[in-house]
Formats: C-alpha cells, sequence, structure tokens
C-alpha cells in the first residue's frame, strides 16, 4: 500500500474542482456540512497514512481510508476534492471581511505572503528560519514515502503521478522550474518552508489570499516546490498532530491546504507546454508508449499521460497534434468522463482497454475487426452518400405502413387521370408524418404508366399567400411563362380575366369550345399544400371554383390538400364544403417502437429492391458482403447497443419524428472512414447536436452577471409585488435593494463574497444590460404601441413582461450563491 | 446510374477558418459538412446563438472558402432591407449576381415571385451535377415588416428547389418557427473563460518595454486578461467585443507601472493592485458614455440637462415641475398637497417623502414577511403617468406663489389678480415651447395646445427633475406623495 498516494491523488482532483469553480465565487452554504463530514475523514486518511493512533470517533470514516489502494485511487479523488475545496471556500471568507471587493486584499497582506513564499531563493527572513526548524521534522518522513513509493505501486502509477501534480499546478513558466525538478529530494525540505510558515503561523494569511485569477503568486522562482504536493500534505499532517484533535482547529489546516491550492492553480492560463514539456522528459527513460511500445519522447512527439488513466503515449501514435492545457484525457477517459460512467472499475478497465483501443480513431468501437470486403472504401463512401441523402430529405424514403391510405390516393389519382373523373380529397396528418411522402410517391408511380397523360400543379399555403397569387402560379406552372401572364395582368388588373381563362382552360372541351384542345385532353392533380391556409384566403374563390370544376365534371382535375388540421372542413365555407367530396386519407405517425424503427432505419440502410433505384452499382465486388455487414451492423445497433435505443425512444416519446431522429445522424453517418467505419452515436458534448434547443432558457448561459441578477429582480417583482409587466425602473430598484440588502448580510454575518458578488452596477450599465435582455428577447414588450410610444418615456418606464419564470432560472444556468439565494427567496 | 461519392470537406480549408476563428471547431467542422455539396448538404439550416459568438463571421468564411463550381453562395442581411419586398429583391439581386444571370426581373414583390425567380434561374437551369446554392438569411429573425409565413416560406424554398440550402442565422429560434419536419439547428454557444483567454492571447500586444520578452509579455497578458474577464466581462458585459474593448483600454495603463520601472513584468499581483482603480471603472463597458459623466437614463445627457435648467425662462421650469407632480402624484393627493382654501399657508406633507429613496425603501420591504400582502410598487418607479392639462396649471398657479419670490411678492401686494392674468399668456407660450421642445408630450393626438382637457405626459427623469428644482430653490422630493 502507498498510503500517501491518497493524498497526492487527492491534490490534483482538489485542484480540478478548484479550478472548475472559480467561475462561482460565492460560498455555497449547503456545501459547508458535507464539507464537514468529509473533513473527518480526509483527517482520518492522514492518521492512517501516518500509522498514528487512530482516534475512536474517526472510526466511521475508515472506508475512506480504505480506499488508499493504489488500484482505487481515482475512486479516492473523485471522492475527496469537493470537502477540500467547499471547506476552504467557506472559511476563507471569514478571514477576509469586511473587503468588499475582489482587489481589495491590503498590500500588506500580499506582502507578507510572498515574503513567505520567496524565502527559499531570496531573503530567509526570521519567521521561516524560525519554522524551518519545525518543518524538518516532517521532512524526513515524506522523503521517505518518496522513496517507499515506487515500490509500492505500479511503475506506471508512479511515473504518472508527477505529471498530473505538475500540470495541477499550471504554475508560472519560469526557467527555475527545471532547474528543481530534477532533485526531488533537494526539493523536499526546502518546500517545507514557505508551506510550514502557513500551516504553523500563517494559516490565517493563506486564508486571506483572495481566490480568483487575482491570486497573488510567487513571482520569483521558488515554483518547483508548490509543485510537489505531497510536502503540503506532510506538513499538514504535521500541524494537526501538534494542534490536537479539535474540531475547530482541523479546519484551519484543511483550509490551509486549499489555500495552497489556490497558490498553485491559479493562473491556470499560464502555458502549461511547457511544463509537459519538462514532465515527459522525466519520464522518458522507462516509460513507454501505448501504441508503439517505445520510450523516446521528443519535442513534438512526447508522450503523454491520460489524467485519469495514466495511460502514456505518443502525442503522433494517438492523434494528438497539439498538447492541450491543462488535464488531458485519453479517448477512453474523455468519453467516460461525459457520460459520467467515470468509477474505479471502469478506469482500471480502459487502462486494459485503451491498449487495444488506441489504434481505431475517434468513433471506433473497442476491439472490432474491420470487415474483410473487397472495395470497402467505394461501398462505404457510396453508402455514405445515399444514406446521408436520405437522411438530410433531398432522397425520399419509402411509406411505411400507410399502405391503406397510399392505395386510397393511387387509386383517386389514377381514376382521374385514366378515367378522366374530378376528383377532391384531403390528407390529413401530424407534420412528418409523411404527407409530402405519400403524395409525391403516388405521383411518381402513377406516372411511370402514364407519363404524358397529366399535369401537376403543386401550391403551398404559405407562398401562395392570396388566390390572386396561386392563381398565377396555377397558371405559371401550367406551362404559361409568367412574362405572357404578366401582361395579361397588367391588362386585366383583376384575377376575374386570369380565373376566365383557366376556367376555360380547365373546361371540357365539350361544354366551352376553346383553343387549347392540347391542353385539356390532359388531367391535372393539384397538390395543395398547407390546404388550411387557402381557407383563410377571402371567399375561398380558388377552392371554391376548383372544387366546383373538380365536382361538376368540367375537367379531369384532382385536388389533393395536405393539412395537418384535423378539423379543417369546418373552416370551409357551406357553399365550397358542399362541393368538396368529403373523402379523407388520415395519415398517422408511428405507433409502437418496431414501426417506428421501421420508417428510421431507412436512412440507416438500403433495402435490396431499393438498390437499383437508387443508383447503386451491385455489380461491384463485395456488394452482397458489404450490404450483408452494413445491415447487420445497424440492426445490431437497434437489438444490442442500449445507449442506441435509448436515443431512438427518447425521439419516439417525445416527437415521433422520424426527420428528426435521421438528422441525429447525419453527423455520426458523415464521420464514417474507411478506418473507422462503425456507425456510433455520438457522446452528448463531445460533439455539436443538431437539435433546436427546448425554449429560450439555453440563453441565460450567455448572461452576464448583471444581466442575470436584473433578470431575476425583475421575476421576483412578478411575484413579490404581483405585477406581470416590469420596466427599467422597478427591475433596478429591486436589484439594487437586493444588493444593499446582501452587503448588509455579509458585512453582519462577517462573510465577504468575493469576485464582484456584491458590486452594484450603475444605472448606465445595468440600463445596457436591460437593453441586451431586450434584444435577447428575455423581455418581451408589455403592449403595443400604446405606452412608451416613439420611445418617449424613456428606458426606465417602458413596460415589459418576462419570459422566463423566476423558478426556471435555477435550473437552466448555474448561479452563484447568492443569485441562487434571490431565486430561492421571496 | 451511378451514386456520387461522398467526401468531406476539404481538411486544409477547414483547418484555415479553424485557424482563424479559434475555439469554434466543432461548429465549423459541422457546418462544413452540412454545407459542402459533396459531404451531407442539408436543405434547411438553423445556425442559432447570441450575438458576438461568431454565426456570421464563420458562416461567411466557411462559405467563401467553399465557393466554386459546385458551390454558390448568397448572403442576405435582413438589418440591410427595410421591408419584407426589399429582402426579396434583394435576394434576387444578388443571386443574380452571383450565377452571373442577365435578365434581372424587375420586381419581387411576394414569396411567391422570389420562387419563381429563384426556380428559374436554378431549377430550370441545367447546372453541373451535385451544384448546390446556399441562401444564407442572416438575422432574419429582426426582419422589419415580415409578414409571419415568411420564415415557413423560405423555408419552403429548399424543397421546391432540389439544390437550395437556406440557412437562417438567428438569435434564437422559436419552437418550430419554421413549420417543416425537421431542421437541423446548429448551436453557436458563448466562449467560456478559458476560450476567451485563448482568443485574446492570440493577439498579443508588442513587448511592452524593449527588455521584455514576447513571451513575458504574452504570460503577463493572458492573466491579465482573465484578470479583466473576472472582474468586468463575466459580471456585467459577457461578450467578445467588450472584452477586447476593456483589455484594449486597460492594458496601457496597467502596464504603466512598469515602463516607469517601479515594478517588473512578473509581479502581476501588484500590477493588478495598483490598477485595482481602473477595474473597477465601469466606464470601460460603455465606451460611448465615457466622454460625458455617467448619467441615469439614456435618453436625457447630462450635459444637456444642466443646460436644461438653464436655459429655460423660470415660468417654463415651474411648469415643467409641476409637470412631473402631475404626472408622478396621484389626483386625490392634490388636495392635501396644494389646497390653500383654509388658510393662507401651504400643507405640505414632507414627512411623507422623506423615505422616498427607492433602495431603501425597496430593502425595507424586502425585508417583509412572506406572508402579507403584496408589496406596492412605488409609483415613482412605474413611469410618469398622463394627466389633464387643466390639473397641471391647477397645481401651477398653486404652487408658483409659494415657490416664486416674485409672485409671493406680488400676492403681499394684493395684486394677484392682475399677475395671473399676465402669467397666463406666458403660460401657454411656455407650454408651447415645452412641447416643441418634446420635454411635455401631449397623449393621444389630436386637439390644440390649449385644449384644457388635453392629456399630457412629462418627458423628463427624475434627475433632470431635481437639477431642475434646485435650479430654483425647489426640493421636488418635498412635493412627491410616497
Amino acid at each position: 500500500m502507498a498510503p500517501r498516494s491518497t493524498a497526492t491523488a487527492a491534490a490534483p482532483a482538489a485542484g480540478k474542482k478548484r479550478a472548475r469553480s472559480q467561475n462561482e465565487d460565492e460560498p455555497d452554504p449547503s456545501s459547508t456540512t458535507v464539507a464537514k463530514k468529509v473533513r473527518v475523514s480526509k483527517d482520518s486518511t492522514t492518521t492512517a497514512t501516518n500509522g498514528t493512533k487512530p482516534r475512536g470517533r474517526r472510526v466511521a470514516s475508515a472506508p475512506a481510508a480504505k480506499a488508499n489502494n493504489s488500484d482505487e485511487i481515482p475512486d479516492s479523488e473523485e471522492a475527496q476534492p469537493k470537502p477540500l475545496t467547499a471547506t476552504r471556500r467557506t472559511r476563507q471568507p471569514a478571514a477576509v471581511k469586511k473587503k468588499s471587493n475582489i482587489y481589495d486584499f491590503p498590500a500588506s497582506d500580499e506582502d507578507e505572503l510572498s515574503s513567505a513564499e520567496v524565502t527559499s531563493t531570496t531573503t530567509v527572513t526570521a519567521e521561516t528560519r524560525k519554522t524551518t526548524t519545525k518543518s524538518v521534522t516532517s521532512a524526513p518522513r515524506s522523503d521517505k514515502e518518496n522513496v517507499e513509493e515506487p515500490l509500492v505501486e505500479t511503475k506506471k502509477r508512479g511515473r504518472g503521478r508527477p505529471v498530473k501534480s505538475r500540470k495541477q499546478l499550471g504554475a508560472a513558466p519560469t526557467t527555475d522550474e527545471q532547474e528543481d525538478d530534477d532533485v526531488p529530494s533537494d526539493v523536499v525540505p526546502k518546500a517545507h518552508k514557505p508551506k510550514a510558515v502557513t500551516s504553523l503561523r500563517g494559516g490565517e494569511i493563506q486564508a486571506q489570499v483572495p481566490k480568483g485569477i487575482l491570486t497573488p503568486r510567487k513571482e520569483k522562482g521558488a515554483d518547483g516546490k508548490r509543485g510537489k504536493k505531497n510536502v503540503v500534505f506532510a506538513a499538514k499532517e504535521k500541524s494537526d498532530d501538534e494542534e490536537g484533535s479539535d474540531e475547530e482547529e482541523e479546519g484551519t489546516p484543511t483550509k490551509k491546504t486549499g489555500g495552497e491550492h489556490v497558490l498553485g492553480l491559479d493562473g491556470e492560463v499560464a502555458p502549461e507546454a511547457e511544463d509537459e514539456e519538462e514532465d515527459s522528459e522525466e519520464e522518458e527513460d522507462d516509460e513507454v508508449c501505448a501504441v508503439c511500445s517505445k520510450p523516446d519522447s521528443k519535442k513534438g512527439n512526447q508522450i503523454l499521460f491520460c489524467d485519469s488513466c495514466d495511460m502514456a503515449v505518443h502525442q503522433k501514435c494517438y492523434g494528438v497534434a497539439r498538447i492541450p492545457r491543462g488535464d488531458w484525457f485519453c479517448k477512453d477517459c474523455t468519453e467516460k468522463k461525459v457520460a459520467g460512467l467515470l468509477s474505479v472499475d471502469e478506469t482500471a478497465k480502459a487502462r486494459g482497454a485503451s491498449f487495444q483501443e488506441k489504434k481505431a480513431a475517434v468513433v471506433a468501437p473497442v476491439a472490432e475487426d474491420l470487415p474483410d470486403i473487397p472495395n470497402f472504401e467505394q461501398h462505404l463512401r457510396v453508402a455514405q452518400r445515399v444514406l446521408l441523402d436520405r437522411c438530410s430529405g433531398r432522397r425520399r424514403i419509402k411509406l411505411q405502413g400507410q399502405n391503406e391510405a397510399y392505395e386510397k390516393t393511387f387509386q383517386l389519382v389514377e381514376q382521374t387521370i385514366v378515367a378522366g373523373e374530378g376528383n377532391s380529397m384531403l390528407v390529413i396528418g401530424a407534420r412528418g408524418c409523411g404527407k409530402t411522402t405519400l403524395i409525391e410517391s403516388v405521383i411518381s408511380d402513377v406516372s411511370k404508366q402514364h407519363k404524358e397523360e397529366f399535369h401537376v400543379v403543386r401550391l403551398n399555403g404559405f407562398i401562395h399567400t392570396d388566390d390572386k397569387l396561386a392563381l398565377r402560379e396555377i397558371w405559371r406552372q401550367l406551362g404559361k411563362e409568367m412574362a405572357v401572364e404578366d401582361d395579361l395582368v397588367n391588362k386585366t388588373s383583376n384575377y376575374a380575366d386570369t380565373m376566365a381563362s383557366l376556367l376555360a382552360l380547365l373546361s371540357h372541351p365539350s361544354e366551352i369550345a376553346e383553343s387549347h384542345e392540347g391542353v385539356t385532353s390532359k388531367s391535372i392533380v393539384f397538390v395543395i399544400d398547407e390546404f388550411d391556409l387557402f381557407a383563410t384566403h377571402a371567399r375561398q374563390t380558388l377552392l371554391y371554383n376548383l372544387f366546383d370544376i373538380a365536382q361538376a365534371r368540367k375537367a379531369p382535375i384532382a385536388v389533393v390538400g395536405l393539412t395537418t388540421r384535423i378539423d379543417v372542413v369546418e373552416s370551409l365555407e357551406k357553399r365550397v364544403k358542399s362541393r368538396f367530396s368529403h373523402r379523407y386519407v388520415y395519415l398517422s405517425l408511428p405507433k409502437s417502437l418496431p414501426a417506428f424503427w421501421d420508417v428510421c432505419k431507412q436512412g440507416l440502410s438500403i433495402d435490396e429492391e431499393d438498390m437499383e433505384a437508387e443508383g447503386v452499382d451491385e455489380s461491384l465486388e463485395g456488394h452482397g458482403d458489404f450490404w450483408k455487414w452494413w445491415n447487420e451492423r445497424v440492426q445490431g445497433l437497434y437489438n444490442k447497443d442500449q445507449r442506441f435505443k435509448d436515443h431512438l425512444e427518447s425521439y419516439f416519446a417525445t416527437t415521433k419524428s422520424v426527420s428528426a431522429f435521421l438528422t441525429t445522424c447525419v453527423l455520426p453517418l458523415a464521420g464514417l472512414s474507411p478506418t473507422s467505419p462503425f456507425l456510433r452515436l455520438p457522446t452528448p458534448s463531445t460533439a455539436v447536436s443538431l437539435d433546436p434547443p427546448d425554449s429560450k432558457l439555453h440563453m441565460l448561459e450567455s448572461l452576464s452577471d448583471l444581466d442575470l441578477s436584473l433578470l431575476i429582480a425583475a421575476a421576483r417583482l412578478d411575484i413579490v409585488a404581483h405585477t406581470d409587466t416590469v420596466n427599467f425602473a422597478m427591475a433596478y430598484d429591486e436589484y439594487s435593494s437586493l444588493m444593499s440588502k446582501q452587503r448588509v448580510q455579509t458585512a453582519s454575518s462577517g462573510l465577504l463574497v468575493l469576485g464582484g458578488g456584491t458590486r452594484v452596477w450603475g444605472r448606465g450599465i445595468a440600463g445596457m444590460a436591460w437593453e441586451r435582455l431586450v434584444a435577447l428577447g428575455l423581455l418581451v414588450p408589455a403592449a403595443s404601441g400604446g405606452r412608451g410610444t416613439a420611445g418617449l418615456s424613456g428606458l426606465d418606464s417602458k413596460m415589459w413582461k418576462l419570459d422566463v419564470a423566476l423558478e426556471e432560472i435555477p435550473a437552466a444556468v448555474k448561479l452563484n450563491a447568492v443569485l441562487a439565494r434571490w431565486c430561492k427567496e421571496i | 446510374m451511378t451514386v456520387p461519392i461522398f467526401e468531406l470537406p476539404d481538411e486544409l480549408r477547414l483547418s484555415l477558418i479553424t485557424k482563424q476563428f479559434p475555439c469554434r471547431e466543432p461548429q465549423i467542422r459541422a457546418l462544413a459538412t452540412l454545407l459542402n455539396p459533396s459531404s451531407a448538404p442539408c436543405r434547411n439550416l438553423v445556425v442559432y446563438g447570441t450575438e458576438a459568438t461568431g454565426k456570421t463571421a464563420i458562416t461567411t468564411a466557411l462559405l467563401a472558402s467553399l465557393d466554386g463550381d459546385s458551390l454558390r453562395h448568397v448572403i442576405v442581411n435582413s438589418i440591410e432591407c427595410i421591408t419584407a419586398r426589399h429582402l426579396y429583391e434583394t435576394v434576387v439581386g444578388k443571386v443574380a449576381a452571383a450565377l452571373e444571370w442577365e435578365a434581372v426581373p424587375p420586381r419581387c414583390e411576394s414569396v411567391s415571385q422570389l420562387t419563381v425567380s429563384l426556380s428559374k434561374m436554378l431549377k430550370y437551369t441545367e447546372r453541373p451535377d451535385g451544384f448546390r446554392f446556399v441562401l444564407v438569411f442572416d438575422g432574419i429573425d429582426h426582419q422589419r415588416e415580415a409578414p409571419h409565413t415568411l420564415l415557413p416560406a423560405l423555408a419552403r424554398l429548399s424543397e421546391i428547389i432540389p439544390n437550395l440550402t437556406t440557412l437562417f442565422i438567428l438569435t434564437s429560434p422559436p419552437p418550430n418557427n419554421l413549420l417543416t419536419t425537421f431542421t437541423p439547428h446548429l448551436h453557436f454557444p458563448t466562449y467560456t473563460k478559458p476560450e476567451f483567454i485563448s482568443i485574446l492571447s492570440l493577439t498579443p500586444p508588442p513587448p511592452i518595454t524593449p527588455t521584455t520578452t514576447p513571451s513575458e509579455t504574452l504570460d503577463l497578458y493572458t492573466r491579465f486578461i482573465a484578470a479583466v474577464h473576472d472582474s468586468l466581462s463575466r459580471s456585467a458585459s459577457r461578450t467578445l467585443p467588450s472584452l477586447t474593448q476593456a483589455c484594449h483600454t486597460l492594458w496601457p495603463k496597467f502596464t504603466l507601472p512598469i515602463l516607469n520601472r517601479t515594478h517588473t513584468v512578473k509581479e502581476f499581483t501588484k500590477l493588478i493592485v495598483l490598477a485595482r482603480v481602473h477595474f473597477q471603472d465601469e466606464s470601460l463597458l460603455d465606451p460611448t458614455l465615457s466622454l460625458s459623466p455617467p448619467s441615469s437614463s439614456l435618453t436625457p445627457n447630462p450635459v444637456k440637462t444642466t443646460d436644461l435648467a438653464n436655459l429655460l425662462p423660470t415660468t417654463a421650469r415651474f411648469l415643467l415641475l409641476s409637470a412631473y407632480l402631475a404626472s408622478h402624484n396621484p389626483t386625490k393627493t392634490d388636495l392635501t398637497l396644494f389646497s390653500t382654501f383654509h388658510h393662507g399657508r401651504k400643507r405640505r406633507r414632507g414627512g411623507f417623502s422623506s423615505g422616498v429613496g427607492g433602495g431603501v425603501a425597496g430593502g425595507g420591504r424586502g425585508g417583509r414577511k412572506k406572508g402579507s400582502q403584496h408589496r406596492k410598487i412605488a409609483r415613482k418607479l412605474l413611469g410618469a403617468h398622463a394627466f389633464v392639462l387643466e390639473r397641471m396649471l391647477a397645481i401651477f398657479m398653486a404652487v408658483r406663489t409659494e415657490w416664486d419670490p416674485a409672485s409671493r411678492g406680488r400676492i403681499r401686494n394684493g395684486v394677484v389678480e392682475g399677475g395671473e392674468e399676465e402669467v397666463d399668456n406666458d403660460v401657454y407660450m411656455s407650454i408651447a415651447t415645452l412641447a416643441s421642445l418634446r420635454l411635455l408630450v401631449k397623449v393621444g393626438g389630436g386637439g390644440d395646445v390649449t385644449d384644457l382637457g388635453g392629456k399630457w405626459r412629462v418627458a423628463v427623469g427624475w434627475e433632470v427633475v431635481r437639477g431642475l428644482g434646485r435650479s430654483v430653490g425647489v426640493e421636488v422630493e418635498e412635493w412627491l406623495i410616497e
């Protein structure tokens, strides 16, 4: 066992947490209790580590101590950091009371601090000299541990750790570092100086360090010392022993360690490539790349260590073009992290599995062999082409399970063409259920037999917004050139003449003798999309005439209306309704998951009978093999891959929209390559989602604190003052009153909220924030026109309605503690 | 018939663009895949995100690099189009120019005609295999005078014209706004702090002094950006331009100690402490107002308001003050406030107004119990109410004697009647002046200025009125109920 490893492992993890929480500046009250609890357990960890008397009251935390197996380190990483930081965060402000601003820490503190830090390189002050002697006691211990460690742990771990801690450091890239790094044993005692100062005497000082990016960092040298986190803990243990087990006292060391992290971590911005470089150089002697099994690490092709599973790979072998800043995770760990699956066992397994996986590219699953099929790439590219066209809606997919509707429609259209009947029909169904697909496939099927015997006129309610436009469009589509028709319209200036000509055109030659013989012998199929919008046109003239012609058998026309409204007939006038044949075809969305999958499957695979129609070259060698393999894979996705099935089910449960599902497949399909031809769903955060946003709430993330404050203030007014409209003056008044209350509270409780949390912004800036909310549509004008017309009443008094409710705000965006409280406490 | 082969967009071009727009790689790749004719071109595409996230810039750059024989594109900015018709004609004109089409249709009044024109150019003309035309509608949600069917209709264009891709750039798409079955939506999220830093540190300032190395400068600069982001950008204005602006403004002030040789490049913390004052300067985020002292609201410029107090004649000032009182006091309190019926002395309700300060009052109310009634909103905050001209004149008459020592002197001398007559002409003149200056606004329009029943509203804010009142020795606060 390597007990110390827990401490070390926890340290970087705490750093991670710290880095993440940089954005929230408020102590989270709820985490205080947790912090306390785990502090105890942490303490016990250290006790166990020291091998000194375990105290009875800490028995409860034994499991945590047990977790110190080298195997289970990731677990402790997960478990421990939060309390650490939480404790620090909650306590820290206590020390720094009455500072209203992040920048307000007194210069003297800073001086003290930096002097404490700078000791090793520059002046050794009296204090530090004193503390050096004290820290000596702890120094040998950590020294010894350093020696033990490689023996106990696997080699890899031993190698991996320095990288992590160094990386966590994110320290200033001073050149001194490199010198320090080579001699760790030297470093240890030296490093104790600053630590000991802070732990014994300067706990308060450390705690006073304001966090955030402005935290003072060591300016001159000595950076390397901070790198060894173990030192921190060694010192802490020591102080712990000295201070006894009093709960109150224990806070100090914990706090201190937190402060240490602040020091080490701040300025994440510093370029870390350098650090990394050194790290790899350090490791290069015996750590081998997991891909090529070579130990060399050169600039440009360095060995990287995953920060989660410690897998070592070459940049080039693993395809990392650039060494990233901050933590680097192997693909495996990234995926798991994202899926929230990162548990101890998995990481351990991943370490093993990654050896097989590393060769495949991003989307490749574990250990799958490429099928041995001739012309594989060509087949794949063709398949991608066809399937992508289907998924993006540029190739029609076959209608599934709507045979009855298809038959009915087909018969009607065919009767019109063959028998010269006049027909009218409505196709009713929800969006995306295949109305257009139905009618288009009917038309294309009919035209196979009767190609030259009919015309199709397509109208759309969105485009042809009145009857006049629709008539012109009919004219145009019936083969008349727009220019000719323009003359006609210009001449007559109303559409009565157009209508007359059209009627003449459509009417049977036996009724009206006209010179359009060539045309009238043909049937016409009118496809009217968004039929319900045509019913809103004045007097429904067009519909009346079309239905009249269809019903009176003046000419062989079929009027097929497509609509989503099931009650569309009710909106027809009586005279129109009476001429309508009242034939309906109802299309429904898939009723069961297998039915839904049947439709969706077409976007992912091609049926045997469609190959020719889609232009796939069946004579190419390996055709059968490829499609057999491909279809098996796709079916396997549905049958075995739980994530895929969940994804499918979620679409079935929410929208039943086939095209929505297929759209999500576009990017994965496009990402396939001959080296990784395995279709997989992207993990939620690694890939770009093509889903539409659920609501406006996604915009809250891009709001600044002030924007959010005003939004919350306005939303509060809705409840507090029972008014559904707000103006800027009201919102700003509420904002400033909340803010002043906040300041009083923080002052009285001795807490200081750092990072501008209590900064009250002036009216000018707040006005800009308010206007931004308006521009983003989170505020909508309460009354159009009316008050405040022409902006005369100014920004202050124009009334707005809020487009989000107070209770939605905390759910949509991560708020800092102050804002969260505003949302909670009315 | 053989199927054209699927190809991914050209890596080289993509890498150029990803370099140009850092931290946007996933979006750029997805967009390229969805637009490239040989990849997975879609029919409609919605690109959305808040301002300054690179939507338009990336789309433009990407399309420019994809443009070629098999892809043409046109970007139409809705903000440049005044009406929907203007939009249609711009589209047709630009598409014709992009396709080098000679016979540009003279006019285009409706979507229907737009469809026809586009069909002529794109559908009925022979185009090479796999040809795509990308039509970008930038900021289409801000189109003025747009018919409500505009978006669905534009989304149908690509159904009618098969080789057209329509791309909409929006701020926030309302659910199913295109009324089509499904449209891919590509989100451009706001940059996070590390992204802000990496973007801005791509263009580091020149070394501060000749002795500092570029890497030292860069290091300091990145930390400086982080500091600016934390203190200004995240808390008040979270956009790239404002952060850039703030950084550029602050950097010289921040590095001044280094130039003066009092501090070195490595002393970041001390530099921050020294520059603390600048970091708290709000005007950084509001460059337009930084030239003048901070003002309360956006309409009246403080420079002008001080002028206003000096420029207006006394009567007009009194009238404006009376108008403000009429606008902000409820009618029922007029008797209490202004009546001098019983005795010649004023009865003002100073006690009421002492705690008017919005913040204080709001704080007190906020501290009250949740069980209690809904809080009342200070009348002052609700903005100016309309009042009848007659009422304003009555108030003016009532307060004039008290405010204006000259007229009070007249009263003492018993010439009240004549004085009133005298002022009246002056009063209407002043009202007309104030109205023409838009300080008083007639509500509802119509009617004569002198119509006593006409409704008016005051169009100046509290700060202006307070200054105005002080210029004539009146504390307006004392005359406000609540």
